[in-house]
């Protein structure tokens, strides 16, 4: 099996995804790599990965974050619910643009992705058993965001 | 939602937690919601792609999981779900759709299924599908437990 980094192409999409959702740019704040169990933010975002290798996608922010991000895309907005469908689709945007690229690259790899799953909360815990993930923190204007994203025996 | 998927589900956990060794389970009605506040601490997700695009959730009590991951260990205690309890119930999860999956394959249904993530805490919000989640309740002697469906189909 070819050794490729899949993390590479999230860094481009991450940042192309955030400019053009939001208009503001956004820093990498840190890289490490991502301890298998997490303490959310508040509000999550999963989504899986299928095809010759398996992974997930995970964006965990705070709620404030996420409502200041909701209302940056659409000033009127003030349901919870779409404060959440919206994050879904900035996660759905980074992942599909990432797997796109991976997969114009690479044809053989036939990755998909499975639809967003959202989570909010004041106090809970995710953990992902398979995987080994990295943890990309960012700082934007609207508060800190992370992206954890990991894959099976990569 | 499609019974036929919804009793695929059924069927597979059924099947899955025999070979295991539990007792027999039976399913409860079934409800529909646009979303769920896990009413159980902890709940296991598994993504869905290919012919079915969706997710499914198994939601449980602490208690509930510490019974069935004990008997996953051959009978040994259980006194909190760690990283070694939350990995059986990941692989549980994933016995189950693997075993779904394979029973819709039969339908001519090609359907792939992504690692699990589990999700512990209280009072946690979830939006497993953005058209609407299939419920039902499955009892067992291990206790009762959620089996959320949510397809975009």
């Amino acid at each position: 099996m070819e050794n490729i980094d899949y993390i590479d192409f999230f860094y481009d999409s991450i940042r192309e995804s955030f400019e053009s959702m939001f208009d503001e740019a956004l820093t990498l704040e840190n890289e490490a790599s991502a301890p298998c169990c997490i303490s959310s933010r508040g509000v999550s975002v999963i989504i899986g990965i299928t095809g010759e290798v398996k992974g997930r996608v995970l964006l965990d922010l705070s709620l404030s974050t996420a409502m200041d991000l909701a209302v940056r895309l659409d000033p009127d907005l003030n349901n919870e619910d779409l404060v959440l469908f919206s994050i879904a689709e900035f996660c759905n945007t980074v992942s599909g643009g990432a797997i796109t690229n991976i997969n114009n690259k690479y044809r053989q790899k036939g990755l998909r992705l499975s639809p967003p799953s959202i989570f909010a909360g004041t106090n809970y815990k995710i953990f992902s058993p398979s995987l080994h993930a990295v943890l990309l923190s960012y700082d934007t204007r609207f508060g800190k965001i992370d992206f954890h994203i990991g894959f099976e025996g990569v | 939602m499609d019974k036929k998927y919804i009793n695929s589900f059924v069927e597979a956990i059924s099947q899955v937690f025999l070979n295991l060794g539990f007792e027999e389970i039976s399913s409860g009605s079934i409800c529909v919601k646009d979303s769920f506040t896990c009413g159980y601490n902890l709940t296991i997700i598994i993504g869905l792609s290919g012919d079915i695009k969706g997710n499914v959730a198994i939601s449980m009590s602490y208690e509930t999981a510490r019974k069935i991951v004990s008997i996953m260990m051959l009978g040994m205690e259980v006194s909190e779900i760690d990283e070694i309890s939350v990995s059986a119930l990941g692989e549980m999860t994933n016995m189950v759709c693997g075993q779904a999956v394979n029973i819709l394959s039969s339908s001519n249904l090609f359907i792939k299924i992504t690692p699990p993530t589990i999700i512990h805490g209280e009072k946690i919000k979830a939006i497993i599908s953005q058209i609407e989640t299939s419920v039902v309740a499955i009892n067992s002697s291990l206790g009762t437990f959620e089996l959320n469906l949510g397809f975009e189909i």
